[in-house]
């Protein structure tokens, strides 16, 4: 993981507001990401980035300005993403509802963004303990002990979860019909 | 190996954690095996989809919706210290007048039973029992209760 220097992490702790700013710089994508692979929609994705920032921010005093950022960071973010799944459960949604297009930009081309679907909806058929965890390694580029601490799991238990979120992803890809966007791109 | 093995192997590589003896041992049987060659690919492709993040660097009006939050919350916690000290000081006042005569008082709590006999005085008259109130002070002896000299010192007198 790369990111904000100790500096930045005590300065945020004090209520900078160029810390803020750093943050917000630094993590956002990140944050978007593991929103998106959580949830699952770019609306929710994008909602759930703006309530990220916001709880660290009051949390602010919470974070050890004397240990890493990160930690505490990805932990709060994660937290507000089980929370969000939590409720998503009390409030059931409507079955067969069509993941967003992530992009929508003439460039990239809707063969992009059906795959991008295609990812979405793969993602979504996972239990959330292997999303979270491919979320953590691709989104926030975790390591191993790095997402074994966050969660608080042993790092054996990690790479099961990891190892059978790929082979459960890479399955329902295929069935989506991901591999053949794939290759034609 | 069997092929089931070598898919928990293909995975583990296509993750990045595989270690060389099991590198090497799955690199055997994919050398023998065109399926798990053919799964390997797609593993690899499948985290290819997975690692994909060029979806956004950044999020649009985040930043600005999230700085001009801090900057209102900022704004807020100054409003609330400037209507919070005026108030506990408010507050602070007042507690002190009301405890005033609990620590500016001299005068002794211990009244003699003539003085509670004498202040309320004005009730007893007025409902009829204020006639007398010296005799009774007068003849009053705790000793008629049954109390010893010794007790009756630690009683009103």
């Amino acid at each position: 993981m790369t990111g904000i220097d100790q500096d930045s992490a005590k300065r945020f702790h004090d209520g900078d507001h160029e810390a803020l700013q750093e943050v917000i710089g630094q993590y956002q994508g990140s944050v978007f990401g593991i929103g998106l692979k959580l949830l699952g929609s770019v609306d929710d994705a994008k909602d759930y980035s703006q309530d990220v920032f916001v709880h660290a921010y009051e949390k602010r005093h919470r974070f050890d300005p004397e240990r890493p950022f990160e930690p505490w960071f990805f932990k709060l973010a994660l937290n507000l993403g089980r929370q969000r799944l939590r409720k998503r459960r009390e409030i059931p949604r409507s079955d067969g509802m069509p993941a967003e297009i992530v992009e929508e930009t003439a460039e990239k081309g809707l063969m992009e963004n059906e795959r991008k679907e295609f990812v979405q909806n793969a993602l979504q058929k996972l239990k959330p303990k292997y999303r979270e965890c491919l979320a953590l390694r691709f989104e926030a580029d975790m390591k191993l002990h790095e997402i074994a601490e966050l969660l608080g799991i042993p790092i054996e238990t990690v790479k099961t979860r990891l190892r059978r979120g790929l082979m459960a992803f890479k399955e329902h890809y295929e069935k989506a019909g991901g591999y053949c966007e794939l290759q034609k791109s | 190996m069997n092929c089931r093995k070598a898919e928990e192997l293909i995975a583990d590589r296509a993750l990045g954690f595989i270690d060389g003896d099991r590198q090497q041992e799955l690199d055997k049987h994919l050398a023998q095996c065109p399926k798990c060659r053919r799964e390997a690919e797609e593993y690899s492709l499948a985290v290819q989809a997975l690692k994909e993040r060029d979806t956004v660097d950044t999020v649009d009006g985040l930043a600005d919706t999230v700085l001009a939050w801090a900057e209102s919350a900022k704004r807020n916690d100054f409003r609330i210290i400037r209507l919070a000290v005026p108030a506990l000081a408010a507050a602070a006042v007042l507690l002190m007048i009301v405890l005033s005569p609990v620590f500016f008082s001299n005068d002794s709590t211990e009244m003699t039973r003539l003085q509670i006999l004498e202040a309320y005085a004005e009730d007893f008259e007025a409902v009829g029992i204020g006639s007398g109130i010296a005799d009774y002070d007068v003849d009053f002896s705790y000793e008629d209760y049954g109390f010893t000299d010794s007790l009756s010192n630690y009683l009103v007198q």
